[in-house]
């Protein structure tokens, strides 16, 4: 057995310890869905574990409200195993199977990829545009395509963003089918409104009234929460800014750089400064975590995303600041080469946690909570 | 935290009394120091095994639903301890609950509709949001808000008076005694039962037998030194909270997830292997304070639920699983029971049953006839492989020996005076009104609202 195999084992082993002891306690029911599920089984196999962790928000109400946390001998600790587990979910649902090991390493996965997209269209770029391209300001419609040919932009991103949701598609399917979501669940609106209400509005880091969850003590706050918007809504305004473009572009001619009041640019700005407040908020927080609840070591996924969302914001932002200057086609590949590298290792990072909590909050439905 | 020498308000135990009382105190302009026993990260007495408190109420709050009136609560009361309580006590604690529900909300509390499973108790108990570890976290937290001296890991272990008057308290806190003198005190450091010497002078050897629900630090110090100084006490040593719980919870602090709710859906054998009482008498939230008593007095304190495949899933799951074998036989050889009197025990009990619709969760008309004793509800043959039991043994929540008080909390001496400034709230003068028996969340709310007027008083003495 590899080494990999038997830490996963000991995580699903350690699940079904824990929630046998939830499961006869029952007090957080009222906290998130993670509870009232459990309450479901009166056994917990792999399936139910893995629906189960990727039901938890990490919001650690249930650790610090445990009578049974350590030094209690019952040891109860869940978030941090649910966290372990989580990623053993999307390593072993990832498709292609081949690319599990990268969940292990992510955040030196990350950084090699980011690097290397980076250095090499730097290097392609040094050796490929004519004299002085690079050094000099481009200005009006079509500026930085002087420095990139569109095709070639649109190209690369093309095929990475293809492949990337080729792969989430897949791996999301193969963990719906695993964790049971079936088709009356994907057929309910009642399941459906549930789960956008939950996800839109972060219900579950509410801490179970509304107040928020809990960070490095048990007092309530609602910072995760919105730091966590920042950085969801974020990503969406910029996704919304790059569909603007290519409508423009596509369809009504208009190439960029767009000005700074047209709608990709609103957008793109808005979403990048999110971004930025939103990942900002959720790293610091992440350093004054509970060391207990919220162990650093596991946190690896969660950086590499974070820091990764984080240049890519900054670097196009400073874009934007910078984009009558010579320094435009410099700070062009730069972000171009981090947005290729974030969409490189898209599918292998922790970005699946979105999808995979929406699907086990699709299939848990309205459930039995009503919270604020 | 280096203790002074005098303060205005001394508090000892940090449970949810001691957290009602040293806040109301606080809120009033008092230094208070509260002295816990406890680590931290172990705080809070048994609030950290609670989940709900009873109260009083004319319509739905807090997830409660319905209404429960003063008349049902002192009907309630007065129907478990079989009139063994303090009337005016008794209903002082009912009309103080509802406030005391307020207040708790307005300390940040959560609360939220009942658990699945104890549905009976909707109407008449609040449940904590995330049970009595979120309570006590949310009011130490107040506490500290309002400026309360919190020390953990100090213990009291005696109590001076002066005449009427408590002048200081001591006890060992970083390795060192101390000495601190206050202004008022208020003991709120609950029960013995955790105190395995007082215990067995209680109950004799028996009591090696008893598994501890709670906190492993409620040894009695501070009722044991304030009897030793003349307080009066209420209550007889044995009268306790005991549940019937899983024989393999830890000594202490196994809390709720040590209960077995089969029992109801079982039978109860001893290590004779001969039932003992009707396990089917009423539901479980009902009954399962009287099984700790009987099990207490079965040989070796022990006993045996014994149920078959066809109702496993009649009762919330328990942590530890089942005993299983395939035959009545081969289960009792697994349990080191007389393998022919088991035998014949559940054949009788087989024979006895009367044809009847099952339902479990309603009274149902499935009983025995003419065994003794009965099974009066719930009564399916036990005929169907594979066979489980679970073990049970008493387990004891909090004993009823406690000091006497009166309406404003003060401790009352033996010779018929009250202490000027010493007051207690919380389990160690729950015996006041509960004389014996028990109804679910009582103890909380008679912590919270004598801790609460107990902190009062503390505070408005002049200094």
């Amino acid at each position: 057995m590899s080494a990999e195999l038997i830490a996963s084992t000991r995580a699903t082993e350690e699940a079904e310890r824990l929630l046998t002891i939830c499961n006869a306690c029952r007090y957080c029911e009222g906290y998130c869905p993670v509870f009232p599920a459990m309450t479901e089984h009166r056994s917990f196999d792999a399936s139910t574990v893995y629906y189960l962790a990727n039901l938890c928000h990490q919001c650690t109400a249930c650790y610090h409200a445990c009578q049974y946390k350590p030094p209690h001998q019952f040891d109860v600790n869940l978030p941090p195993v649910f966290s372990a587990i989580r990623a053993q979910t999307f390593a072993e649902f990832v498709w292609p199977a081949a690319a599990a090991p990268l969940f292990r390493h992510n955040g030196r996965f990350a950084a090699i990829v980011v690097t290397l997209t980076v250095v090499l269209l730097s290097l392609a770029m040094n050796l490929w545009t004519a004299p002085g391209t690079l050094a000099s300001s481009h200005t009006g419609p079509g500026a930085f395509y002087a420095v990139l040919p569109h095709s070639w932009m649109a190209g690369i991103a093309g095929v990475i963003v293809l492949f990337g949701m080729a792969s989430v598609l897949v791996s999301s399917i193969r963990f719906a089918h695993h964790c049971g979501l079936t088709r009356r669940h994907l057929l309910s609106p009642a399941h459906w409104r549930a789960t956008i209400t939950a996800v839109a509005t972060l219900q579950y880091l509410g801490g179970g009234h509304g107040d928020g969850c809990h960070n490095e003590d048990t007092h309530n706050s609602n910072l995760r929460r919105h730091f966590h918007q920042f950085t969801m809504w974020g990503f969406g305004l910029c996704f919304l800014a790059t569909a603007t473009a290519a409508v423009y572009e596509l369809w009504l001619g208009r190439l960029s750089p767009f000005p700074y009041f047209s709608l990709p640019v609103l957008f793109g700005t808005s979403g990048g400064v999110g971004l930025v407040i939103g990942t900002g908020g959720l790293l610091w927080l992440k350093r004054r975590a509970h060391p207990q609840a919220l162990p650093q070591d596991a946190s690896n996924l969660d950086n590499a995303l974070l820091v990764q969302l984080m240049l890519v914001s900054v670097s196009g932002l400073l874009l934007l600041a910078l984009r009558e200057s010579s320094a435009m086609p410099w700070l062009l590949i730069i972000h171009l080469g981090l947005v290729y590298g974030f969409f490189v290792t898209l599918p292998f990072s922790k970005f699946v946690h979105g999808l995979y909590r929406t699907l086990a909050l699709l299939r848990y439905g309205p459930g039995l909570l009503q919270q604020p | 935290m280096p203790l002074p020498e005098l303060a205005d308000v001394v508090v000892a135990g940090g449970g949810h009394a001691g957290l009602c009382a040293a806040i109301t105190a606080a809120e009033q302009g008092r230094q208070v120091y509260l002295l816990e026993r406890a680590p931290a990260v172990m705080r809070g007495g048994n609030t950290r095994h609670t989940r709900n408190l009873r109260v009083m109420h004319d319509g739905p709050v807090a997830g409660l639903t319905g209404s429960y009136s003063e008349a049902e609560f002192w009907a309630d009361l007065h129907r478990v301890t079989a009139g063994n309580t303090n009337e005016p006590l008794a209903r002082l604690v009912i009309r103080e609950s509802k406030p005391l529900l307020d207040w708790l909300e307005n300390h940040g509390v959560h609360f939220q509709p009942s658990l699945r499973g104890t549905l009976n108790l909707s109407h008449s108990n609040a449940f904590f949001l995330g049970g009595g570890c979120a309570l006590s976290n949310t009011l130490y937290q107040a506490a500290e808000q309002a400026g309360v001296q919190i020390v953990y890991e100090c213990r009291v272990t005696s109590v001076s008076m002066e005449g009427h008057r408590c002048t200081h308290v001591s006890g060992q806190f970083e390795g060192a005694d101390f000495t601190l003198a206050a202004n008022a005190f208020v003991m709120c450091s609950g029960g013995f039962q955790a105190n395995a010497a007082w215990m067995r002078e209680a109950w004799g050897e028996a009591a090696d037998n008893f598994l501890i629900r709670g906190t492993p630090y409620n040894e009695g110090d501070v009722l044991r030194a304030l009897m030793q100084q003349g307080a009066a006490t209420t209550g007889d040593p044995t009268q306790c909270h005991a549940v019937a719980i899983d024989a393999r919870a830890p000594k202490y602090d196994g809390g709720i997830v040590s209960r077995l709710d089969c029992v109801p859906y079982s039978i109860v054998v001893n290590r004779q292997g001969e039932r003992f009482y009707d396990e089917g008498e009423d539901f479980w939230p009902k009954r399962y304070a009287i099984w700790g008593r009987l099990v207490a007095a079965q040989p070796e304190q022990i006993g045996y639920a014994i149920i078959d495949s066809k109702v496993t899933e009649h009762f919330m799951p328990s942590v530890f699983p089942a005993i299983t074998a395939e035959s009545i036989p081969a289960l009792a050889e697994q349990l080191e029971l007389p393998i022919e009197t088991l035998n014949t025990t559940v054949q009788q009990f087989n024979q006895a049953v009367q044809p009847g619709e099952y339902h479990p969760q309603q009274l149902d008309d499935c009983r025995t006839v003419g065994l003794t004793p009965n099974k009066t509800h719930w009564a399916l043959p036990i005929d169907t492989p594979p066979f489980y039991a679970y073990p049970l043994r008493p387990g004891i929540t909090f004993t009823y020996l406690g000091l006497m008080v009166d309406s404003t909390a003060r401790v009352q001496l033996s010779d018929g005076n009250a202490c000027t400034n010493l007051f207690a709230a919380g389990e160690i003068m729950a015996g006041n009104i509960l004389g014996q028996g028990y109804c679910a969340g009582t103890g909380m709310t008679i912590g919270g609202v004598f801790g609460r007027i107990a902190g009062a008083q503390a505070a408005c003495l002049p200094s």
